[in-house]
Parts: C-alpha cells; sequence; structure tokens
C-alpha cells in the first residue's frame, strides 16, 4: 500500500480513538449518578467484605453495614437496589462476585413471588447495574435479563427495546445536558456502604400470621433464580443467608415466604423469616410508609439480629481493631458524622423521637405537663421506642414484654399529665427520668428557666454522645 | 425506526460493500437493500416485488416493440413509403401504450388502493380495510414509472436483468422517503461498483452528522408543541401561539424532511453514489415558484418531467391556449398552459399527501397561486423593468424572501391541520384574536419545549440558518471543512457526534418520532 494509504489509516485509527474516548467522557459526564454514589465504594477494596448482601428496597432500607462493623466488626456491603425481583439479585450478585470473595451473602427474598426478570423503573435497573465496567458477566447479566417481550417498566417501554441502553448509557442519560451540576464531575460517595436511611414514620397495615405449612406453588423466575442462588453459593463454597423482611405481608405473600422455607430446607441453607418473627420490629413506629419498609428505627432492629445471627451461625471474624480494616474505621467517622447531621436535620417531633432510638447520640427530652403528646399513642411509643433494647431470641420475647414499654416514668406522667424529662446517656449507658416536679427542676438546671417557649410543649436536645456538647436543641 | 439503526445499517453496509471486489458490489447493495426492506417491513415485500417485476417486465416489452419496429424499419427502409413507415411508427406506439398503460394502471392503482382504500371507504361510510401502506411506496412508485416513461418516450434502452433493475427500485438509503431517484442517473452508480475513496467517506459522515442534527437536535425538539398547538381546542390560543406553532413546524418539517435527505445522501456517498438533490435552502426563495424549485426537487422535477409538461401539451391545452390569444392577447395564452400545469400539478401533490381536504387545499393554494404569478409574469417584469434600481437591491431581496416564506407559511396551515375547516379557523384566530400576552416561556413549556430546551432550539436554529447563509453565498461548507487540516477536521466531526449524542431526542422516555414523509 502506499505510503498515504498507511497515513489515512493511521489517521482513522486516531480519530476512532478519539471518539471512543470522547464518547467514554461523555457517557460518564451524563450518567445519573445514583448507581455510582450507591455502589460505587464496593469497586474500591471488594476483597475486603465478609458478607454482601442483595435485594430488593426492604433491604436498601432495611440493613445498615457500619452497623454491622460498629457492634460486630463485620465488613459488609450491601448491594441490594428499589426494585429488584430475585432474578436482577442474582446477577447483581454474579457480578458483585466476580470482584469480591465474600464468606457469607444475605439474600432478601420478599419480591420472590415477581414473575418477570425485570419490572418496575427501569432506572433502578440502572442503578443495580450502571457502576459496574463492562464485563462478561454483565453482559450475561443483561442479556439474559432483558430478554422478555413481555417485561415493561413504569412507563411502558418494553425491556427488550431499552436493552442497549444498559451497554450504551449516554443513551439512557444524555437527556440530563440540562441538569448538570458540580456533583456529576465530583460524585457523592454513599457513606452507608450501599444502604440508604428513609426518614418518616408511618404505621403499617397489621396482618395475621399464617400457619407455616401453607406454602405457594413454586412457580415463576423468582423461585427458579433463588435456587440458582443457591447453588452457585453453595458451588462458590460461600455461606448464604436468606431473609424475609418484615412487612405486613399478605397470605399469599406468607406462603410463598413458606415455600422459600422448604426450598432454604431443600439445600440446608438458614433462613429467617421476619414476618414470622414479628417482634423484632414495631410496625408502629418502624416504617417510613404504610407498605413497610423500614425507617432506621427499624433497620437497627433488624440489622442488629442478623449481625448477631451471622457472628453465631457463621463465625465471621471480628475486624474491629485490626490494621489492615483501619479503613473501616475512617469510614465509620463519615458514616456516624451523616447520621448525626440526619439526626440533627429532623424538624418532625416523630421523625427525630424515631431517630433517637440510634443510640449514636445522646439526647434530652422535656415534655411540658399537660402535653398534647401524652394523648397521642404514636408519640407515646416512639418515646418508648428511644429506649428500646432489641430484639434477638425471637421465641424468648413477648410482645407485650416490659421491654416494649421501657420508660415506666412515662408511664407515670401520662398517669398524672405531670412533665417528664428523660435522659438518654448513651455514653454512659444510662437512662434517667424524672417526672413533675423533678423533671421541671432539672430542665431549669439543663436548659434554663425558660424551658418552652409559648405554644411548645416539648424540647429536645441532641448531644454528642463521646463530647457532650450540645448538637441541636429544639422545640416542638 | 431508529435513525441510528438506519446510519448504522448504512456504515455496515458501506464497510461489506467495499470489501467485495468492484463487480460483485452491485450484489452487495441489492442484498443491502433487500435486507433492509425485509427487516423492516417484510409484509410488505409483495407489494415492491411487484413493482419491480411488472415495470421491469413492461418496459422490456416496450423496448423490444421499439427495437423489432426499428429492426424491420432498417432491414425494409429502401421498400417502405413515407406512409407506411409512419403507419409502422403509430403502430409501434401503439402497441408500446398497451403495455405502458397496463403497467402504469396496476402500479398507480396499487398505489391508490393501499393509499386512499380507507378514505374513500370513510367518505361512503364503510368500516376503514385498515390497509398498511407499504414500506417507501410512493417513492418507488414514482421511480418505476419515471423509469417506464423514459424507456417509451425512448430516452434509454430497458434494462434487461431484473436483478440490477431491482436495486434501482429497491436501493435502500432512499427507499423511505427518496429522493426519487432518476434511472440514468442512478443506475449506473449502483451498477459499476465505485473505488474507495476517502474524501466520499468523510463527506458522507459528514452529511449524516448534519442530518441526524437537523432531525433529532431540531426537528423532534420542535415537535411536541407543534403538535400541542395543532391538537389544541379551538379558541385555546390566540394568534400568536398559533404563529409561533406555524413557525415551528416550519422548522421542524424543513429539519425533518431535510435531514432525512441528509442522512440518505451521506450513507450512499460513503459508497460513492450521489443521489438527486432534494433540497436547496428551499427559505431562501424569493417566489412561490422558487421555492418549489428549491424543496423536494426530486419530486417537483419528477411532476415537471411526467405530469406538467405531457399535460401542458396536450391538444386540448394547446386548443385552449390557441383560444385564449385572441380573447386575452399572446402573454396571457402563453402563460396559460403552465397555468394550468401548476394548478394541476400541486392538486395531485396535494392529494399524494392525503385524500383529505386540507392537503386538496393546501395543493390548491399553492397551484392557484402559482398559476397567478405565471399570468401576471409580464406585469411583474415590466414593474421590475421600470423600477430596476430597487428590484435588484439587497433590501428588495430580502423583502421577496419574506414574502415568500409567509406565502409559504400562510400555505403550512392547511399542511398542518388535520382538515381544511380547522385551517380556516386558525387562519381567523391568527388575523383576529391575536393575544400576545400568552406567548411567554411559561405557554411555551406547558407546550412541550422548556426553557433550556427553547433556548437550545433557538441556538441551533441559528447556526442552521448561519450554514445556510454560508451555502446559499456559494461556500460548499462539506469541501470547505474537507480541505482544512486533521485537527479542524476532527474537530468538527467530534463536535458533531457529541452534539447528536448529547443534544439529539432518542431513547426511552422520549418518543424518537420517524420521518414525517415516511408516512407518504
Amino acid at each position: 500500500m502506499k505510503k498515504r494509504t498507511w497515513l489515512r489509516i493511521l489517521e482513522s485509527c486516531i480519530f476512532v480513538l478519539l471518539l471512543a474516548g470522547m464518547l467514554s467522557g461523555l457517557t460518564r459526564l451524563m450518567q445519573r449518578k445514583a448507581s455510582t454514589n450507591q455502589f460505587g465504594a464496593f469497586l474500591d477494596e471488594p476483597h475486603q467484605y465478609d458478607v454482601l448482601f442483595f435485594g430488593d428496597s426492604s433491604f436498601v432500607n432495611g440493613l445498615f453495614p457500619m452497623e454491622l462493623w460498629e457492634d460486630y466488626g463485620i465488613t459488609g456491603f450491601n448491594l441490594s437496589c428499589y426494585g429488584n425481583t430475585m432474578p436482577v439479585s442474582y446477577w447483581a450478585m454474579m457480578n458483585a462476585l466476580d470482584y469480591a470473595q465474600p464468606k457469607v451473602v444475605v439474600a432478601a427474598v420478599n419480591d420472590v413471588r415477581k414473575n418477570l426478570k425485570v419490572t418496575g423503573s427501569s432506572s433502578d435497573v440502572h442503578t443495580a447495574f450502571d457502576f459496574y465496567p463492562l464485563s462478561r458477566t454483565k453482559i450475561r447479566a443483561i442479556e439474559d435479563l432483558m430478554d422478555d417481550p413481555e417485561a415493561m417498566d413504569d412507563e411502558g417501554n418494553r425491556y427488550s427495546d431499552m436493552k442497549w441502553e444498559y451497554y450504551f448509557t449516554l443513551g439512557k442519560y444524555h437527556s440530563r445536558w440540562s441538569e448538570l451540576t458540580k456533583y456529576d464531575i465530583t460524585g457523592i460517595q454513599n457513606v452507608q456502604k450501599g444502604a440508604e436511611m428513609r426518614i418518616g414514620v408511618a404505621p403499617a397495615k397489621d396482618y395475621n400470621i399464617i400457619d407455616d405449612d401453607r406454602y405457594a406453588e413454586e412457580t415463576g423466575v423468582g423461585y427458579e433464580y433463588l435456587r440458582r442462588m443457591i447453588e452457585e453459593c453453595q458451588a462458590r463454597g460461600i455461606g448464604l443467608l436468606l431473609v424475609h423482611l418484615p412487612y405486613p405481608a399478605s397470605e399469599n405473600a406468607q406462603m410463598g415466604a413458606n415455600t422459600v422455607g422448604s426450598i432454604a430446607n431443600e439445600y440446608d441453607v438458614n433462613y429467617i423469616d421476619f414476618v414470622r418473627i414479628d417482634s423484632v420490629t414495631d410496625y408502629a413506629v418502624d416504617c417510613y410508609d404504610d407498605k413497610a419498609h423500614l425507617n432506621p428505627s427499624g433497620a437497627l432492629k433488624v440489622t442488629d439480629y442478623i449481625g448477631q445471627y451471622l457472628a453465631e451461625y457463621y463465625g465471621l471474624e471480628d475486624h474491629r481493631g485490626d490494621a489492615a480494616y483501619a479503613n473501616w474505621d475512617e469510614a465509620h467517622k463519615d458514616y456516624a458524622a451523616e447520621k448525626r447531621k440526619l439526626i440533627c436535620e429532623q424538624d418532625k417531633l416523630e421523625n427525630l423521637l424515631m431517630m433517637l432510638h440510634d443510640d449514636s447520640v445522646s439526647a434530652v427530652i422535656a415534655v411540658r405537663d399537660q402535653a398534647e403528646l401524652y394523648w397521642s399513642d404514636q408519640l407515646l411509643t416512639l418515646l418508648h421506642n428511644t429506649d428500646r433494647a432489641h430484639v434477638y431470641d425471637a421465641d424468648a420475647y413477648s410482645m407485650w414484654s416490659n421491654s416494649m414499654f421501657p420508660l415506666s416514668g412515662l408511664e407515670d406522667a401520662v398517669f398524672d399529665d405531670a412533665a417528664y424529662l428523660l435522659e438518654l446517656d448513651r455514653g454512659l449507658g444510662e437512662t434517667r427520668e424524672y417526672v413533675g416536679g423533678e423533671a421541671v427542676s432539672r430542665a431549669e438546671a439543663l436548659f434554663g428557666e425558660n424551658i418552652w417557649q409559648e405554644g411548645r410543649e416539648v424540647r429536645i436536645r441532641v448531644i454528642d454522645r463521646a463530647s457532650g456538647d450540645a448538637l441541636m436543641d429544639r422545640q416542638f | 425506526m431508529s435513525l441510528f439503526s438506519l446510519a448504522a445499517y448504512g456504515f455496515v453496509s458501506t464497510a461489506v460493500y467495499y470489501l467485495f471486489p468492484k463487480r460483485f458490489r452491485w450484489i452487495v447493495l441489492l442484498l443491502s437493500s433487500c435486507g433492509f426492506y425485509a427487516g423492516r417491513a417484510l409484509s410488505s415485500l409483495p407489494f415492491i416485488l411487484a413493482t419491480t417485476l411488472s415495470t421491469w417486465f413492461g418496459a422490456l416489452m416496450i423496448g423490444r416493440i421499439a427495437d423489432k419496429a426499428k429492426a424491420r424499419l432498417k432491414a425494409e427502409k429502401a421498400a417502405l413509403t413515407r406512409e407506411e413507415k409512419n403507419s409502422i411508427k403509430a403502430q409501434t406506439k401503439s402497441r408500446q401504450r398497451v403495455w405502458l398503460y397496463l403497467v402504469l394502471v396496476l402500479n398507480v392503482s396499487l398505489l391508490a388502493v393501499m393509499k386512499y382504500a380507507d378514505d374513500v371507504m370513510g367518505l361512503i361510510g364503510a368500516s376503514p380495510l385498515g390497509l398498511l401502506l407499504p414500506l417507501g411506496i410512493s417513492f418507488y412508485t414514482f421511480q418505476s414509472m419515471g423509469y417506464l416513461l423514459d424507456v417509451y418516450n425512448g430516452k434509454y434502452a430497458p434494462q434487461k436483468n431484473p436483478a440490477r433493475f431491482a436495486l434501482y427500485v429497491s436501493f435502500f438509503p432512499q427507499l423511505i422517503q427518496g429522493p426519487i431517484g432518476r434511472y440514468d442517473q442512478l443506475a449506473p452508480q449502483l451498477d459499476q461498483g465505485n473505488a474507495f475513496d476517502w474524501q466520499n467517506l468523510q463527506r458522507g459522515f459528514l452529511l449524516i452528522l448534519w442530518g441526524l442534527f437537523k432531525k433529532m437536535v431540531i426537528a423532534d425538539r420542535a415537535l411536541p408543541l407543534v403538535n400541542s398547538v395543532f391538537s389544541a381546542q379551538a379558541g385555546e390560543y390566540g394568534g400568536a401561539v398559533i404563529v409561533l406553532g406555524v413557525l415551528f413546524y416550519s422548522l421542524q418539517q424543513y429539519c425533518d424532511f431535510s435531514g432525512g435527505i441528509d442522512l440518505v445522501t451521506g450513507i450512499a456517498q460513503q459508497m460513492g453514489i450521489t443521489l438527486a438533490p432534494n433540497f436547496k435552502r428551499p427559505y431562501f426563495a424569493v417566489s412561490l415558484g422558487d421555492f418549489w424549485r428549491r424543496w423536494h426537487i426530486s419530486l417537483g422535477s419528477w411532476m415537471r418531467d411526467y405530469v406538467f409538461y405531457p399535460f401542458a401539451l396536450t391538444k386540448p391545452v394547446s386548443r385552449l391556449s390557441k383560444a385564449a390569444k385572441g380573447r386575452f392577447g399572446q402573454d396571457f395564452a402563453r402563460a396559460l398552459p403552465a397555468a394550468l400545469g401548476n394548478i394541476l400539478v400541486f392538486l395531485l401533490v396535494g392529494v399524494w399527501h392525503g385524500a383529505t381536504s386540507n392537503y386538496i387545499l393546501w395543493g390548491l393554494y399553492n397551484g392557484v397561486i402559482l398559476a397567478f404569478s405565471a399570468l401576471m409574469e409580464p406585469v411583474y417584469k415590466a414593474w421590475n423593468a421600470a423600477h430596476s434600481a430597487l428590484a435588484g437591491s439587497k433590501a428588495f431581496h430580502v423583502f421577496r424572501v419574506l414574502r415568500t416564506f409567509v406565502i409559504v407559511n400562510i400555505g403550512w396551515y392547511f399542511d398542518r391541520c388535520a382538515h381544511g375547516a380547522d385551517a380556516f379557523a386558525m387562519l381567523g384566530t391568527t388575523l383576529t384574536d391575536w393575544r400576545a400576552a400568552q406567548l411567554t416561556m411559561e405557554t411555551i413549556a406547558q407546550l412541550g419545549v422548556g426553557l433550556a430546551d427553547f433556548q437550545l432550539l433557538m441556538l441551533c436554529t441559528a447556526l442552521l440558518f448561519a450554514v445556510s447563509l454560508v451555502q446559499e453565498r456559494g461556500v460548499v461548507v462539506r469541501s470547505w471543512v474537507s480541505e482544512r487540516n486533521v485537527l479542524v477536521r476532527y474537530l468538527v466531526l467530534l463536535l458533531g457526534v457529541a452534539a447528536v449524542a448529547i443534544f439529539g431526542i432518542y431513547g426511552s422516555g422520549f418518543d424518537e418520532a420517524t420521518f414525517i414523509y415516511y408516512q407518504f
């Protein structure tokens, strides 16, 4: 070939490289950052994780890996995502296992009865996968999940028609050009190891627990992918724990959960059905919506239960104090700071009381005599909830035990319509209650003479657990 | 149909085209075209096959009849008298006409039935048949009939190879919305197997990008506002918003159609094939006639050659012209055939768009104005001669451009409205109920174009105008780009790709609009 032709070929190759580079850059810039913000940190040091969590929204909001680190020294990452079906969870696990070698996988089975591989918002499916670089496993995941011509997203688009957007995400996100912010360049890293706290208190509907010998027929892709997940973990020597997170499950859903139990038995896999163990969470205060997605109060209880279970049955090593895991202490500082910030941001009484279940801060709660609060079952339960102990051994627990209503002083104050003051000293691990005149005296000592402004009846001071410094003081 | 998939199909076909030796390249094109058509409209395949085979065979028969007659005339040249020669020619023409009419009637009927059956059923109150218009039927029928008429008129010999003729009819880039190719210009380029050329590749790519930019960035961004304005309840919007809707329709329609043509022309150019031009900056036209010589040029020239001239030269029209000469003078008599021809042509073009009142009125509107212009031409010429300084000034040129723009846009009321009555109602509102206060960014956003999109649209329209102005002054922009150094060329290409990739309307959540002319 002539020299000129070679030059042309070289020019063209350079052009193609520049084009690819430009498109790659644009793709990164335009991409909705939900996926990289939430899960991007997973790829930083994936070999450190002992436990990986997979599931749908119930697990995103219901399991906080940094709490496991704080209490048990367990290193985990929550790779659950809103709207995940079992097939999506399976493929999320398969992609994660390309990078990590966990000792245990914990999989939520709440959506096992869904009969489509993908459904709901296509953005959620993007969130589950966008942060992974293109790989053979990712391609297999996309090809498998998008092969159902009947699967549609919330807006009526066929997933099979949108498959290309999972390879070429610019096709999905290019229209974000008018809404770019500096965070599209810097990113906002999730410090909760994949989890997300959703703040709110919404009493969930009541439900009846059915007998454990009523099973749903094992049909649909959910059960199929659950089996694939179990078999994959067993083939790789990874421990597996299945969990059915708490919510007011219908009879059909409970029958589905019982079927999961029988599958777990078949494979000799551990299974926790929180719907049957209904004493771990309190649906009156532990959910942020009536579908019973857990708020941080409920999530802390579930996380603690799972943490104790993992420590007891899977023998996971406590890495606290291990120099190789010093980065987790740093990460925990960021996590704790974010929690404190979240707590201090709450300007609704029920949300703040709910958040004070978290023992990462101390607090003083002063209630005026004859307060309206005394007539609100929800607020009283939330007050009790600030000091509730976590339940682990479900069999030894009664819904009506004293630990559901640990604040006896509060009961007295309500009876007498008297002032009440609660000190939650998490540094010392003490709870102090004051009723009537004692409460007013203690409140004056803490807040000065003007304890409550006119029209206000509750005053809450949030205090740094370690230093004792006031972080926030708000009246309601 | 995804525009990206058309462009991608073009790129892949181009690559395969050059992988084969020259003598096989026409086969690659034919297979690509068949694959393209079958992939998108398998059920339409029998229709295009019927047109291809009937036209090929009809033209072949017409050619054979002519050849036999020529051979006989040559062999018996000395023995035949003039009368006998004329008789043979007349017989030949008569026999050829049988084939011509047979094939014309078959194909035009096919087009008419598929296109208008449901409209007719609606008119007579019957249930629609629900016939699906075969992909590209108008364009390949026009192209085939043009070929048949040319063979009948002895312009060129018929193609003997049905596969090569099938390629001419089905060449995939132009199948969707034209341009309508002429056999003598297109077929040799398809048949010969073109040599690879870097310039063609680069310039074709640039044209594809420009087409995608016009279609996806401008046309599809303006579309929601156009749809909202033209589907609004009568009286919902005042004249100001309606005029904005019409202006947006001007922009949308031009960028949609010309963008699509740029795309297919670019794909063809990458394979070394030059398609017939279809647009020449129509909004710079100085008269309505000039506009139609710049807009959908291939249809206009097809109508001129196969409808306008044959009609204007018919005996009844000639007789009418002669009769008018005595009563209205020579100028009027000369212009009369052209005036009548224009009305007929635009009536046909209107009906071709659809057998509904709005399209018929739109066709008549254009035809009548052109007829009036033809009849008044002597008056214009005299006025121009008397005011030569003014007539030759730039200001007057701009005035004529603006005047033409207004005339064309009035026509778009009929083109875009679903019914003629709606168009009249909107025109009435425009003239009598302006409501300027309604024209706010809030209203525009409610009509489907948010502030950011509106600003982008204005910016892109300004770019389009600037490029068109430069082209109108004789600069071939793509040549200018291809003559720059490699950095400038790459920058232009990369910016083009980036603009389409970011600002284009595509992907889920967007209703990626198909080409307007796809439906015709």
